[in-house]
């Protein structure tokens, strides 16, 4: 009799488990279902298999490094909540962010096929990380070739937005450069639906801004000013409030093709 | 370690750096001024929004480094070959100054 209760008992508490572990990959694999979904064709059964992937969900605190430079990761790590930026440091310590990060995003795809990490990949804010290997990606990519195709334009987007980071860098003056980087989070923000009228979050310091920005955080503090004084936006404890649309947008020189947010595109 | 602030001065107009940053070198100093003088004053010149940019670098209250850049005009005359003409050349001058 105890015998019975004890194997019906250890039967629920494995099926309250298996909920519960669905649960989560549910809500870890949202944002990313969402952003797929946006930019390229994904059926069902797609989906499906996507929000089936084993993930293993780790907590990160602001600061913290995912994966680092010269290492051979073994998983891929998905974004469920925070921020992260990718960046390339120099021989003299000089640090560039490269790109930044937000939920529904997989930044370091590209290490399923290009195996030594060339870049860092920091968490800027507490972060939820979903962990999934390398092998059950391979798996997924090898079953479904529809889902292989998706994460192949996922990171040829990658690809576009570091064209467009390098342009905005090199090309444009450093106001402009600023009004750019806010305008084009707050686009990818839109996708998982992390804006909320004129006010979503940026969550970078003036010095993580300047290392984005190729500038010293001095000349970032006088551009946020002078973005205020201006009546463009207010840039404060890391969210973004836009005060005029029309300036910001002719500032930031903006033109969202590289975001490639629909499968026509 | 010290903090120090970094004000921008364009033209008479003041933006003060209430953060300040945490240095160590007197170089790091320097080359922070330098640098921030530098690209803030490309923008304001091509903007034609200032005429001169002054980074007025605080240890505390005290005046520690003062970085000022300024375009400077001088007449450039060239009398003899071919396209002889007069000028104004426009040079930015970059100009240091440590406190004693």
């Amino acid at each position: 009799m105890l015998g019975t209760e004890k194997i019906r008992y250890s039967f629920l508490v494995i099926l309250l488990q298996c909920w519960s572990s669905a649960l989560t990959n549910e809500s870890i694999t949202n944002a990313l279902i969402a952003r797929l979904r946006t930019t390229s064709a994904l059926d069902d059964q797609d989906v499906q298999a996507v929000r089936s992937l084993p993930v293993v969900v780790k907590h990160y605190q602001p600061g913290q490094a995912i994966v680092r430079d010269g290492d051979r990761p073994a998983e891929c790590c998905l974004i469920s909540k925070g921020f992260c930026v990718r960046s390339k440091t120099t021989s003299s310590g000089r640090r560039q962010i490269l790109s930044i990060y937000i939920p529904g995003e997989i930044p370091d795809l590209q290490s399923l096929h290009l195996h030594v990490l060339d870049h860092d990949l920091t968490t800027l804010t507490e972060c939820t990380l979903g962990f999934i290997s390398h092998v059950s990606l391979r798996e997924i990519t090898r079953r479904r070739p529809n889902v292989a195709e998706v994460f192949w334009r996922d990171t040829l987007i990658d690809a576009a937005m570091f064209r467009d980071w390098i342009v905005n860098v090199g090309q444009r003056p450093a106001p402009s450069r600023l009004a750019h980087i806010i305008v084009e989070l707050r686009e990818r923000l839109k996708v998982i639906g992390q804006v909320s009228g004129a006010r979503f979050e940026m969550p970078l310091t003036q010095e993580q801004l300047g290392e984005a920005m190729g500038i010293t955080p001095v000349h970032v503090n006088r551009i946020v000013k002078q973005l205020r004084d201006d009546n463009v936006l207010e840039l404060h404890r890391g969210s973004v409030t836009v005060i005029d649309e029309q300036k910001l947008l002719e500032l930031a020189d903006f033109d969202g093709l590289y975001l490639h947010q629909r499968p026509s595109l | 370690m010290s903090r120090f602030h970094f004000h921008i001065v364009e033209d008479g107009r003041v933006i003060t750096d209430e953060e300040g940053q945490e240095l160590t070198e007197r170089d790091a100093v320097r080359r922070e001024a330098v640098e921030a003088g530098a690209s803030i004053a490309r923008d304001a010149f091509i903007r034609g929004s200032a005429s001169q940019v002054i980074v007025d670098v605080r240890k505390g209250d005290e005046l520690f480094l003062k970085v000022s850049i300024f375009p400077h005009s001088r007449g450039v005359k060239r009398t003899s070959g071919p396209g002889a003409f007069a000028r104004t050349v426009s040079r930015p001058i970059l100009r240091q100054t440590w406190a004693p």
